[in-house]
């Protein structure tokens, strides 16, 4: 099979996920980073981030050609272009998908994106090719949310309907590869859609096989059996793949940043004093050194570096023992304290908190650790059980998302509203919140800032480093874009991949 | 043997509602939200409330049992909570390779593992007698993922015979081989080091028995005794042992599925517990108590083939 499959890949690419089997695959639904890698390939937004980057600097149009917004930020008009295909039978894409697949995005029956959606007003087609987003508040950033990512996603209307339940797993998009077979715990198979917008993919067709062994995939990679590979995000996965001839390795943003966050309610961390002692404890750049210098980057700030509004110019907690003790003897803890932490059996998480545990020790904070099972992890620190919570995530890469999910007062676990904020911090509601429906940009960034002080100056929680993605592919495969980047987590296959011979 | 049957189907259903129920209340005891799993950690705790009031979760646990048992009664096992695809679909497609998987591994344990088991007792107490029991020993202890990947690095890897990962495309004899010769091998071993001790054993005792004796100080050939007389008296603890077994690989073949990149049971269930996909966990345990009862049944009978002293009543 090696050989034949070799022989093949010439318009067969192959690719290797860490994944026992597919999720959802429908685009409103999967938050999974498989999933979204895979669908990645098959959808269009209305705009999208230029391939290979990850940035909203790098917006471009996608499905609409042009677009303009009203003076006040709220009303948004879009023109779409013509001739764009669904894949199938479901004909052309127009207005009219455009508007149910927004409506649909924003429906939190039907999306596990409709947060998002929350200042549409309402969206409507004023033509077969143009759409209008009329907002209750200004969103400065709403061209982000209208991406290939998450319910960015355009999908076509006919084809949801006729579909129905059936659509997560017959995925219909517009994308340059279409979606033509699964077979459980093995692969998805999509195959080139020849009547893309943007020309027929060079690669005619793509087996994405779910391969959950780190070893299997690695084996898999090195007999040639797969071309593309999800990358183990750690610097001895990246030196072992390279020694493999003919491979190429991409180290790829946004990073998912791992932060450790201070239960503000809980004692001792409720006083400020022993918050810095954590902050002065950690030593990042020992952190950097054991993840992979390759692989990793010191964090500074709450924000990850590389996102829209992220700044340096906050207060910085260098690695200082003999600080962290004094700051703990101010507060009354001489002879230092014992903070106490659940935390999940996830290897790769599991690691770099027992290396934090170290660390720690060094400054008399001892670290007791309780592990549990991911999914019982996800469910107990949302029960505001942890004292510490380490959390490692990506997201959007503008400053407003992670803000507003870790750090505004509105996301405290444990209420109605919850998502993230594990420490209860609620010191910059007013910062976040403002720059959120800010639409002049440097007013923008100086609130987010400001933001970043704050939050930085209570020691809410205290960031560690950036993971960044992992991939590689045997050299013979050309993307056609220089990879810096991609926000669905897996590198961009588009209509300009090919196999050299 | 039919009231026998019957009577042993009986059990079984009883078994069958016991193990549901149990299943049914343990992983809804288990930490851990399903809907907080699908729709990811990004979702506020409205929408995850607003999805388990879709799925269901939020009625009383007496309600959601009740309708689960008639699903189950009815043929409706539902929909996967994650994936939302139907749950019966989910198990039949992956069925037949874990079926494949476990029946060749036991074909080959059985073909290595009762001629090995029986070579051991014949020449006990010598060289080959401790070859086999070392190897048996080595066999049962080496671990299941440790012998795969040196598998894959030996025979996938640096002879190229044998694929890494089972494609899923083979539609012709050769490549379904293929791409089951290294998982089976892996299994079939461990199997044949469990079958070899228990064959052993079994075959020892029989010698030790009169009418062996009898028959040698008779003059019969040895051979022939052994093939004759003690063969088919020391099969029966090594059909006990392979029903019992095979129960178990159904389940704990998840490694080999993992490793080798195969579809199967294993890797479903372990895959439903991480996600708390309740439903598929349910689907697969009616499945789980189906197999083992009919394995056992099927056990049971097999020694009436045996041994024709064996009555069923």
């Amino acid at each position: 099979m090696g050989l034949s499959m070799a022989n093949a890949a010439q318009t067969t690419l192959n690719v290797g996920m860490g994944s026992a089997d597919a999720g959802k695959l429908d685009p409103h639904l999967a938050t999974t980073t498989p999933d979204k890698g895979l669908l990645h390939w098959m959808y269009n937004g209305l705009v999208r981030i230029k391939p290979g980057q990850a940035s909203p600097q790098f917006i471009e149009p996608d499905l609409a050609e042009s677009w303009t917004s009203s003076a006040d930020g709220l009303t948004w008009t879009f023109k779409l272009r013509r001739g764009v295909q669904c894949h199938g039978k479901y004909g052309e894409f127009d207005a009219e998908d455009a508007v149910f697949s927004i409506q649909r995005a924003a429906n939190k029956e039907k999306s596990s994106f409709a947060k998002d959606f929350g200042a549409v007003g309402s969206v409507e087609a004023t033509g077969s090719y143009e759409v209008k987003i009329t907002l209750t508040e200004p969103v400065p950033s709403l061209l982000g949310l209208l991406v290939p990512y998450h319910g960015g996603n355009m999908v076509c209307k006919d084809a949801v309907e006729e579909l129905g339940e059936d659509y997560q797993r017959s995925p219909i998009g517009t994308g340059p590869f279409m979606f033509a077979e699964y077979q459980p715990q093995q692969y998805v198979k999509l195959v080139a859609n020849k009547d893309y917008f943007r020309g027929a993919p060079k690669i005619k067709e793509i087996y994405y096989r779910y391969i959950p062994s780190d070893a299997s995939r690695d084996l898999a990679f090195q007999s040639g059996e797969i071309d593309l590979i999800y990358g183990k995000q750690d610097q001895t996965w990246v030196d072992r793949i390279k020694k493999i001839p003919n491979t190429e390795v991409v180290v790829m943003e946004p990073g998912e940043m791992s932060v450790i966050h201070l239960n503000m309610t809980m004692p001792p961390l409720d006083n400020p004093l022993v918050r810095q002692a954590v902050a002065h404890a950690i030593d990042r750049d020992l952190m950097v050194q054991f993840k992979g210098p390759g692989v990793t980057r010191k964090s500074v700030s709450v924000v990850p570096e590389g996102y829209l509004g992220y700044t340096s110019d906050i207060t910085k907690y260098p690695h200082d023992p003999a600080k962290a003790k004094a700051l703990l003897a101010e507060a009354g803890f001489p002879n230092g304290v014992t903070l106490k932490t659940i935390h999940t059996t996830l290897s790769g998480m599991l690691s770099t908190m027992e290396a934090v545990q170290a660390t720690l020790k060094k400054s008399g904070i001892n670290l007791e650790i309780t592990t549990v099972e991911h999914a019982t992890f996800h469910a107990q620190i949302r029960k505001d059980l942890s004292q510490v919570v380490h959390y490692s995530a990506a997201r959007f890469p503008i400053a407003d998302v992670y803000l507003t999910q870790f750090f505004d007062s509105a996301s405290i676990v444990g209420t109605p509203t919850a998502v993230t904020n594990f420490s209860h911090c609620n010191v910059a509601d007013s910062e976040i919140r403002a720059a959120r429906v800010e639409s002049d940009s440097t007013k923008q960034l100086a609130l987010w800032k400001t933001a970043q002080q704050k939050i930085m100056d209570t020691v809410c929680a205290v960031p560690i480093f950036q993971n960044l993605q992992l991939w590689a592919w045997n050299s013979s495969l050309d993307l056609g874009v220089d990879v810096k980047g991609s926000l669905n987590l897996s590198p961009p296959v588009t209509e300009k991949a090919y196999f050299k011979n | 043997m039919s009231s026998f049957v019957i009577r042993r189907l009986g059990f079984a259903i009883v078994t069958l509602f016991a193990v549901l129920t149990l299943v049914f209340f343990i992983v809804r005891i288990l930490p851990g939200d399903p809907a907080m799993v699908i729709l990811g950690d990004q979702a506020s705790m409205e929408a995850i409330d607003a999805l388990r009031a879709r799925l269901g979760l939020d009625r009383p646990l007496i309600v959601q049992y009740s309708d689960f048992m008639v699903g189950v009664l009815s043929g409706d096992w539902g929909t996967s909570l994650v994936s939302g695809r139907p749950v019966i679909a989910e198990i039949l497609k992956v069925l037949p390779a874990t079926i494949e998987l476990t029946l060749v591994s036991l074909l080959l344990g059985a073909l290595i593992g009762i001629p090995l088991g029986i070579w051991s007792a014949v020449k006990r107490n010598r060289l080959p007698d401790y070859f086999t029991r070392l190897s048996s020993l080595i066999g049962l202890s080496f671990p299941a993922f440790v012998s795969a990947i040196l598998l894959l690095l030996v025979f996938a890897i640096q002879l190229r015979w044998f694929p890494v990962i089972s494609s899923g495309q083979g539609t012709n004899l050769v490549d379904r081989l293929r791409d089951l010769a290294l998982p089976a091998i892996n299994l079939g071993l461990i199997m044949a080091a469990y079958i070899t001790r228990v064959a052993r054993s079994s075959m020892l005792e029989v010698l030790s028995q009169d009418y062996v004796r009898t028959a040698r100080a008779k003059g019969i050939i040895f051979s022939q005794i052994i093939w004759r007389h003690c063969l088919l008296n020391s099969m029966i603890p090594v059909v006990t042992v392979v029903g019992l077994y095979l129960g178990i690989l159904i389940g704990n073949s998840v490694l080999t599925e993992i490793v080798f990149n195969r579809p199967g049971l294993g890797k479903l269930i372990v895959g439903a517990l991480n996600q708390r996909d309740y439903t598929m966990l349910q689907g697969m345990m009616v499945i789980y108590t189906l197999i083992v009862v009919v394995v056992n049944l099927l056990t049971d009978l097999t020694y009436g083939l045996i041994d024709p002293r064996v009555k069923y009543k």
